[in-house]
């Protein structure tokens, strides 16, 4: 009988999605370990959730201070051994800060803060996250955030999209690339990318906000669903 | 001694750069005709107590490389106060870098 896997959510100041994401890996059947900015022990998690909020008030740039957090170090030997990080958000900005992830957030095309639902099309299953869905499905999924616009320079872009780096783009609920269905203006609707060995996503749409059937979207279910399932099956 | 460093950091040319766009279109209809490019950056001050004037500068465009820009979407200049203290220099008069702090300086900048 394999253990419930365990899932970290680090918490930096600033951070305010922290306990959703906490609840979300409980509510789907993982166990929740919350993590402190300045822990550099990681207390054997098998994942690592980077939350949403404004890590440091976001001052100087999204994420850019929280790089340099002390638990960041622990994070990217978690990431080199090929274990699962997410970054939602605020934490895909992280990620993209600290190298962990190709290209940047930049302030949304419009400039607008935007909170909504939108629909997010599956781009490859090569991801713990994305593992027991198939490409081409759309996903509803709620965005809150002022910067979420990706930008990445020509050549970064290229590898990107010859690496299949691309994990969701934004789209209509057909799954159609129109520009109605792309919130920020990131470039390519991106909404998510991953590592090249698959094991790092970061993704700006709150997954963990839509899993509760009572309010709903339920767009977040098959990620934490996929993100378990592959834990059970390392840990196992 | 002190010296006064004043970094500039703006996106790269050719990335989107939504606040600059937003105020170039609000020029005309506030009857300012004519501008053809409008950026918007960042200015930020260090206040150095390192003697040696090189090790000072190579400190600052570390600084400016690791933490004050992200060379995967900024780039940055640097200007030193005359005389590390009062007057002040144009971003023109210091030196385009390229992102990482490790690359020689005076390498491309990616501006102007």
């Amino acid at each position: 009988m394999s253990r419930k896997p365990r899932v970290g959510v680090v918490t930096f100041p600033g951070s305010n999605d922290d306990r959703d994401a906490l609840r979300a890996v409980r509510v789907m059947g993982g166990e929740p370990v919350a993590v402190w900015h300045r822990d550099r022990d990681l207390r054997d998690v098998d994942a690592v959730i980077l939350p949403g909020g404004f890590s440091y008030g976001d001052y100087l740039r999204t994420g850019a201070i929280a790089q340099f957090a002390p638990v960041m170090d622990s994070v990217r030997e978690h990431a080199a051994g090929g274990h699962p990080v997410l970054g939602i958000c605020n934490g895909f900005q992280i990620l993209c800060e600290g190298g962990l992830l190709p290209g940047a957030l930049i302030r949304n095309g419009g400039l607008a803060f935007v909170c909504r639902r939108v629909q997010v099309r599956v781009e490859t299953a090569l991801t713990p996250i994305t593992a027991g869905l198939v490409a081409g499905d759309v996903l509803e999924i709620p965005i809150k955030h002022g910067e979420g616009q990706f930008v990445a320079e020509p050549d970064t872009l290229a590898r990107i999209e010859d690496r299949g780096l691309v994990v969701f783009r934004y789209c209509s609920p057909e799954g159609d690339l129109d520009e109605d269905g792309n919130p920020n203006g990131s470039v390519h609707h991106i909404a998510g990318v991953r590592n090249e060995q698959g094991n790092v996503v970061g993704m700006m749409p709150h997954p963990e906000h839509a899993l509760d059937p009572d309010i709903g979207p339920l767009g977040g279910q098959p990620i934490f669903e996929s993100l378990l399932s592959s834990l059970l099956a390392l840990v196992r | 001694m002190t010296r006064r460093y004043q970094v500039f950091v703006h996106l790269k040319e050719g990335l989107a750069d939504p606040q600059g766009k937003t105020i170039q279109e609000a020029l005309p209809t506030l009857g300012y005709e004519g501008v053809s490019g409008v950026r918007v950056g960042k200015h930020i001050e260090l206040t150095v107590e390192i003697d040696d004037p090189a090790k000072a500068r190579a400190a600052v465009e570390e600084i400016a490389g690791r933490v004050l820009s992200n060379p995967v979407i900024e780039v940055f200049w640097i200007a030193e106060y005359a005389g590390g203290s009062g007057g002040s220099s144009s971003p023109g008069e210091g030196e385009a870098l390229s992102g990482k702090a490790s690359g020689p300086p005076g390498g491309e900048g990616e501006a102007e």
